[in-house]
């Protein structure tokens, strides 16, 4: 009997369980797919926006700017890149800035800090690439940029360090209340549900209320371009088209790791419509190029699409479901990621309250630790350093990724830590070999039979990205002589 | 009398050569039967000749290997094999296994389907 | 940290050849190989057509590679194997390697030589739109599973782009008992040989697709299917001419770039055109004693032209190391001082009905005289049955080369003396016209 069971094991999903590890609580996380962080959290414009966007008197607002805050510390506890490089939304005619002017205010009554409505001279100075048609720009130094899969799958680590379970490739397909327990699939028994199922939160919710019209989700896509890391002087800041009716438009922004990323646009879709068109991408390089004048398409190194939740209230659903003890937490379109980590606090406040009010007792954890081991990123140490670990393992100096320069050491690292990789592109996650110039043309052999020699698994039954997706059909075998 | 001209890229070597292969309707027999131009090499001729009458291919797999320091061998046939039976001779090879270690130009299979022609290593493997 | 006096980063065909020419002195040469075994990409080129312009007979990639491995090993050269250079130190003469038995390694060098050949360009790179399944290979890459691995990566294949790996990999996949449904080539012609045209499509009956390419990539897990398109004369898909074909593999043979990230991180320069390094007629860079050779200087459609761009690079290295201890005695500042004065350079340029050139640059002291000979390489755009090369001397006509078959998947390459031209000259300029 469990006390908590997150359904989703995304970055919001993550963070709660790793928020409710702080208590004495008997926690798993369920996820359909083969890793965690598969859904919307691996495939969004990877930002974490400054705040001054979402009205100030709906949740989206209140939480973006909290989670905003809570990055800098989360990203020390949890060891994954964070940088607050601040974010520019380019305003042309009159039109665009009111808006600005009508942001700059809602982020005043957020108390964002540092906003800043800037001329031409000064946005020059900042973006010498921007189109000179751009007079005027809203500066927002506390925008950063981040990893999100990699929130997600240290959260989860450190969950799991902290006593959580994770079940990964288990696909919910019944939830049943009985008494004080919801029973799920008819085997895993639990005090609480939550559903972080992203856009299949409504699917989930119907499960146990199959009238319900609260929880009413449709799809919108939208499709990105990843340039290669040569083109990373393109752009200093995050840049946003001026916001619209149907979003906060598109950025050119730098990653994380130096590549550049632009992207989105908008579209109704399936829910399971992850593919890129020729038309959403064009659609997105004109709104790219309109920013600046000189967009190095190709320097391209990958083409994706990621899908959004849009619920029809327009905001963000966290609350404690009509059914009592299963908490919706769902809707979580943009900017769900910035909000994550204070969705994960304001959902543990609301699963304290629920114990409270059936008396029920709850500890704190006395043993929890916040902090996850950070992975090596063996390129960037020091030589004195890359010499003691390679002292300690060998297989620091065996590189297996030239474009990254990633060794084999760091990716079995990857494998065998909690919520470890176990396909091709969880490794390319975590360490990121493949992630580079070559998408792998190089290493992804070599990745195959490091995983199928840690996991103890058939080449061929070592797949690539979602469940089956093997790369190699048939190894051919022959009698020994 | 109609003359049939056929054109072929002679695959002798990379250069690749347009050639052009006219029937010679000369009566007499100690001339040659085509009559072949765009050749830069006496290869050209001698391809666009074989081309016509019995086509041959050299064929090139991997066989694999045992106990060697790499899990596959390359192999070619020593001479052209008929086109006819190229695919035979590739099922054929796909059930031999070989020791390491293993020198290049080393006869694998002799005679393979009886075809005169032997199977060689291309590569020399050592033992692991 | 140990010193060579020659170190060569690579271990293919390039490296291998430079390796090979450098150590035949007393000099010290290194030659540093990822791999657990010489030869590059080459072990992997199971099919013949290698060595025809050097050994006048046709080898199979293995066994050239293995002809020029032989003769490294009976060299004084050294070989590391299972290492990558991850840092070259151009002011301190240095790099750093990581050796996967041997952890981490800094040599020092007097001339270094860049043989890092090439990779291929992928998915991204061409922007096919579409889901991201498993089964989306580049030609290199399923050649690798194919020959090496000994893997069976498909059974019902297409392939995009009529490259030469592209062509040979139809015709390997066809005989390891796949079915290669077609081959798209988004031009009017096919970048790859002739002969592997006539050799790897025609005679298994394999179509290819001329003006035709992907435009979408179907399927969840696995690919289920591609949707093929005509496309105009600006490659743009033309409406109404999709087809659905039904595979579970889709091969890329999009294109090969030089693999310079180890180059442009060390500061050499970068011609735009070959993605090489900018190479002078010694193969040398514009930084003193790094000469590059091979396919990390530009892409070649022949082995045999890598292997004599390498041992020219090994030659030349072999010089400058000699000359440099010959002037031991100056001090680094005049030596560089004099170099400057020396470091005259005649640029050289093209029209656009040509890719690239090779060398980009001459320089008019040579470490050797007897090589005031050199070769210019080009690479025209388009497909020219008869056409006329005219090369120009400061805006000057100076000589016409004329040249049949012209084709962008094969290198033409002129001879030249540095002694008939000009004094004057400062700049070479080639042009085409089609006769």
């Amino acid at each position: 009997m469990y006390d908590v069971a997150i359904i989703g094991a995304g970055v919001v999903g993550t963070l709660i369980a790793r928020s409710l590890a702080k208590y004495e609580l008997k926690i798993i996380i369920l996820d359909k797919e083969n890793d965690v962080a598969c859904g919307a959290t691996k495939a969004n414009s990877a930002l974490i926006h400054a705040g001054y966007d979402a009205p100030f008197d709906s949740l989206r607002g209140q939480l973006n700017a909290k989670g905003n805050e809570l990055y800098t510390q989360l990203s020390k506890e949890l060891n994954f890149s964070f940088e607050r490089i601040g974010s520019l939304v380019l305003g042309e005619g009159s039109e665009d800035y009111k808006t600005l002017e009508r942001l700059y205010e809602n982020g005043i009554k957020l108390n964002i800090p540092g906003l800043k409505l800037i001329d031409r001279e000064e946005l020059a100075l900042m973006e010498p690439g921007v189109n000179v048609k751009f007079q005027h720009a809203l500066y927002a130094p506390t925008a950063g940029i981040t990893e999100p899969w990699e929130v997600a799958i240290a959260a989860c680590e450190n969950a799991m360090d902290n006593g959580v379970e994770l079940r990964l490739n288990y696909a919910v397909n019944s939830i049943k209340k009985d008494n004080f327990k919801y029973r799920i699939n008819d085997e895993i028994e639990t005090k609480l549900v939550i559903n972080c199922a992203g856009i299949y939160a409504d699917y989930i919710y119907s499960l146990i209320s199959p009238n319900q019209d609260r929880v009413k989700l449709s799809a919108r896509r939208g499709q990105y371009y990843l340039l290669d890391k040569s083109a990373s002087n393109i752009v200093k800041h995050i840049l946003f088209t001026c916001p619209t009716e149907k979003g906060k438009g598109t950025i050119i922004s730098p990653t994380a790791h130096g590549n550049i990323i632009i992207g989105p646009n908008s579209e109704q879709v399936q829910k399971d419509d992850t593919s890129t068109t020729f038309t959403g991408l064009f659609e997105v390089l004109g709104k790219a190029r309109k920013m600046i004048s000189e967009v190095p398409v190709e320097l391209n190194i990958a083409n994706f699409s990621g899908i959004r939740a849009e619920p029809s209230t327009r905001d963000f659903i966290i609350e404690e479901s009509n059914e009592k003890r299963f908490v919706n937490v769902a809707g979580i379109k943009s900017p769900g990621l910035s909000s994550a980590p204070a969705i994960a606090e304001y959902v543990t406040d609301l699963v304290l309250q629920i114990y409270q009010r059936e008396s029920w007792v709850v500890e704190k954890n006395k043993v929890f630790s916040p902090l996850r081991k950070a992975r090596y990123h063996f390129a960037s140490l020091s030589s004195d350093k890359q010499e003691h670990l390679i002292k300690l393992d060998p297989r620091f100096a065996h590189i297996i990724c030239r474009c990254e320069t990633i060794s084999e050491a760091e990716i079995v690292d990857a494998i065998h830590r909690n919520c470890g990789a176990k396909t091709i592109n969880g490794v390319k996650r975590r360490v990121r070999p493949g992630a580079g110039r070559c998408q792998g043309g190089f290493c992804g052999p070599k990745i195959i039979d490091i995983l199928s020699r840690e996991l103890n698994i058939d080449r061929t039954k070592v797949e690539h990205e979602r469940g089956g997706s093997y790369p190699i059909m048939k190894e051919r075998k022959y009698e020994k002589l | 009398m109609n003359v049939q001209v056929v054109k072929k890229i002679c695959i002798s070597c990379p250069i690749g050569c347009h050639l052009v292969i006219k029937e010679n309707d000369s009566n007499d027999l100690s001339e040659s039967k085509y009559i072949i131009t765009g050749n830069r090499c006496a290869k050209g001729v001698k391809y666009a000749e074989e081309e016509m009458s019995n086509p041959t291919r050299i064929v090139t797999t991997t066989i694999a290997v045992q106990d060697g320091v790499v899990k596959r061998l390359p192999v070619k046939s020593n001479a052209p094999l008929d086109k006819s039976i190229i695919f035979d001779v590739c099922i054929e090879l796909s059930h031999i296994v070989c020791r390491a270690p293993i020198i290049l130009g080393e006869t694998v299979l002799s005679n393979v389907l009886n075809s005169g022609v032997d199977i060689v290593a291309c590569r020399t493997i050592e033992h692991l | 940290m140990k010193n060579y006096d020659v170190i060569v980063i690579g271990g293919g065909p390039a490296g291998l050849s430079a390796a090979f020419e450098a150590s035949k002195s007393e000099l010290k040469v290194l030659l540093i190989e990822r791999d657990k075994c010489l030869g590059g990409i080459l072990n992997q080129c199971i099919h013949t057509g290698f060595g025809v312009q050097i050994f006048k007979e046709e080898l199979t990639g293995p066994e050239y590679a293995e002809r020029y491995i032989d003769l490294i090993e009976q060299s004084n050269a050294e070989v590391l194997l299972n290492s990558m250079v991850v840092e070259i130190d151009k002011v301190d003469r240095k790099i750093t390697v990581m050796s996967e038995y041997q952890g981490r390694l800094t040599f020092t060098y007097t001339a270094l030589i860049l043989a890092m050949g090439c990779r291929e360009r992928s998915r991204g790179s061409v922007i096919i739109p579409g889901t991201r399944p498993a089964g989306v290979f580049t030609a290199g890459a399923a050649q690798y599973y194919t020959n090496i691995m000994g893997d069976k990566i498909g059974e019902n294949i297409f392939i995009l782009g009529s490259g030469d790996i592209g062509l040979i990999m139809a015709r390997r996949m066809t005989l390891e008992g796949s079915k290669v449904l077609g081959v798209a080539e988004i031009q009017s012609f096919s970048s790859g040989l002739n002969r592997n045209i006539v050799q790897c499509l025609e005679d298994f009956e394999i179509p290819l697709y001329l003006n035709h390419t992907v435009v979408e990539i179907h399927g969840d897990t696995r690919i289920e299917g591609v949707t093929i398109s005509k496309v105009d004369e600006n490659y743009k898909p033309i409406e109404g001419t999709q087809q659905y074909i039904s595979c579970d593999t889709l091969l890329l043979s999009v294109g090969l770039i030089p693999e310079n990230e180890l180059t442009r991180a060390a500061g050499i320069s970068i011609d735009g055109k070959t993605k090489g390094p900018v190479i002078n007629q010694e193969m040398e860079t514009n930084v003193k004693g790094i000469f590059a050779c091979g396919n990390v200087a530009q892409v070649h459609d022949l082995v045999d032209f890598v292997t004599l761009e390498g041992a020219r690079a090994g030659r030349n290295a072999l010089k400058y190391v000699l000359r440099y201890f010959q002037n031991r005695n100056l001090t680094i500042e005049k030596e560089s001082e004099s170099r400057k004065e020396l470091n005259q350079e005649i640029g050289i340029n093209i029209s656009n009905q040509f890719l690239m050139v090779s060398p980009q640059v001459l320089k008019r002291e040579l470490l050797d005289v007897s090589q005031e000979d050199f070769q210019v390489m080009l690479r025209v755009s388009n497909p020219m049955e008869k056409g006329k090369i005219i090369m120009y001397v400061d805006g000057v006509k100076f000589k016409q080369f004329d040249k049949k078959f012209l084709t962008p998947g094969e290198s033409i390459h002129l001879k030249l003396s540095l002694s008939t031209l000009p004094n004057t000259a400062n700049n070479l300029m080639f042009e085409l016209t089609e006769v």
